[in-house]
């Protein structure tokens, strides 16, 4: 699948969700649930990943920031956060050196990847999607996701 | 605020917000009590909270380095053309659209967090004020007020007061400390680094452009006792051991003056003001067992 997700793409898009915030009075638009519905619909399709929900999430903190599609299988953003904290004070103490960089679990039905995006002079983001395991290939959705958030702070 | 409806007055912010979600508010909402803050409302949706309590979304670009001085100075500079600061921002391509919500959203919770950790005397509505910087649509005040008390009852979990804890200053990492710092992530290092035994975890949110939560979290986890107590304790001491030390007091003897705890039938549910079962605990703090997430004294 031909991925229109490029960083260009999203500034470009990043310029339109501006201006609807701005110039649509009374209707103001969130600007981040746009962008991440849009990296929702760039995992979907045939022979790659049917995203059944993703969320960006607080790394810190645990405060979902936006949400698309159906993210229930993966629990609440603090749940994710709370599952991260665990693996992340585990691999420390166990003197893992470096970040944590992703997590993925696999389930019956569902995979859920959780990659950690990094942000220039800010907590980092935790990029939550839940995936039909029937339909996924987790390696290219991983690349998928990782390629489509790369312009999400750009 | 007047109530023409003849609904009864808010008791609390959280009942004032959620009388205002039913209005269609918009403005700003002045609280006043320990250092005071803003909610600004737009159709009753909270877009920004502003507070000497917590850094503000300005802070958090600036202090992280997010955003430089000379940057952000062109950009007021230029306020005159676009008449909308978020507007110069991401029109400068300083930061985009969806980080700045992002930013503004944290910043957003922080402060209402930080504002829950003091006293309210009062409030008063003023539709006129607008925020620097915003997050609209805005958050649903229910959720606002869930998320506060999540994020006490997760800070509950390390510390027993979190409110002492916020005021007190992080005293400096020790020499036996340092050595386990290799086992914390790098965020929390550079907290714990930067206390001096002067800086509160307020002063160390402002000074390195982070959240007030996010730091009280990274401190609390760290903390001996906390789930991260590598940086203390890089072996943890056998529980056998621990207990043994303890001195040792005869069943008969009565340890001090203060009585155990003791349950009596129907105690749990029969109490007047239930907030406390230990006799001689003293006043209850601000923000303890108040489970609404923000602050419950009346306005006057």
């Amino acid at each position: 699948m031909k991925n229109l997700w490029t960083r260009s793409r999203l500034k470009e898009f990043g310029v339109k969700v501006l201006c609807q915030v701005f110039e649509s009075e009374g209707v103001p638009v969130n600007a981040l649930e746009t962008v991440l519905g849009e990296i929702h619909s760039a995992t979907g399709g045939p022979e790659a990943a049917a995203a059944s929900g993703t969320a960006l999430i607080d790394a810190a903190t645990g405060l979902t920031y936006a949400e698309a599609g159906d993210c229930a299988a993966a629990g609440s953003g603090h749940d994710v956060w709370r599952l991260l904290a665990l693996i992340e004070d585990g691999l420390h103490r166990a003197g893992a050196e470096g970040e944590l960089e992703s997590v993925t679990v696999t389930a019956r039905h569902t995979y859920h990847l959780v990659s950690v995006l990094p942000r220039q002079g800010g907590d980092p983001v935790l990029l939550s999607a839940v995936l039909d395991r029937a339909h996924t290939n987790p390696a290219l959705a991983a690349r998928q996701l990782a390629t489509a958030a790369e312009g999400l702070f750009a | 605020m007047t109530d023409g409806t003849g609904r009864r007055e808010p008791r609390n912010v959280p009942s004032l917000l959620n009388a205002l979600r039913q209005d269609g508010f918009t403005g700003a909402v002045e609280v006043t009590g320990g250092a005071g803050g803003t909610l600004f409302l737009r159709d009753g949706l909270v877009g920004a909270v502003e507070t000497p309590a917590a850094p503000s979304a300005r802070s958090l670009l600036l202090k992280s380095g997010r955003i430089g001085e000379p940057d952000w100075e062109a950009a007021l500079a230029a306020l005159a053309e676009t008449g909308d600061l978020a507007r110069s921002l991401t029109g400068r391509g300083l930061v985009s659209a969806a980080e700045l919500h992002l930013v503004c959203t944290a910043a957003l919770y922080d402060g209402a967090f930080a504002m829950a950790l003091q006293p309210v005397t009062g409030w008063r509505t003023d539709a006129g004020r607008v925020p620097e910087l915003a997050a609209w649509p805005g958050q649903e005040p229910a959720r606002l007020a869930e998320e506060t008390a999540l994020r006490q009852r997760t800070l509950r979990e390390h510390l027993p007061s979190v409110a002492e804890f916020a005021r007190r200053p992080v005293p400096p990492v020790s020499a036996a400390g340092r050595a386990g710092l290799d086992r914390l992530g790098a965020r929390t290092r550079t907290v714990l680094l930067r206390a001096d035994g002067r800086r509160t975890p307020r002063d160390l949110a402002f000074a390195l452009g982070r959240g007030v939560y996010p730091v009280l979290l990274d401190l609390a986890r760290a903390a001996p006792g906390g789930a991260g107590r590598a940086a203390e304790q890089p072996v943890p001491a056998p529980l056998l051991t621990a207990r043994a030390a303890e001195p040792y007091a005869p069943a008969g003897a009565p340890s001090g003056d203060r009585p155990l705890p003791r349950r009596v039938p129907g105690g749990s549910g029969g109490r007047p003001r239930g907030r406390t079962q230990i006799p001689n605990a003293g006043p209850p703090a601000p923000v303890s067992g108040t489970g609404t997430g923000l602050p419950e004294e009346s306005a006057p």
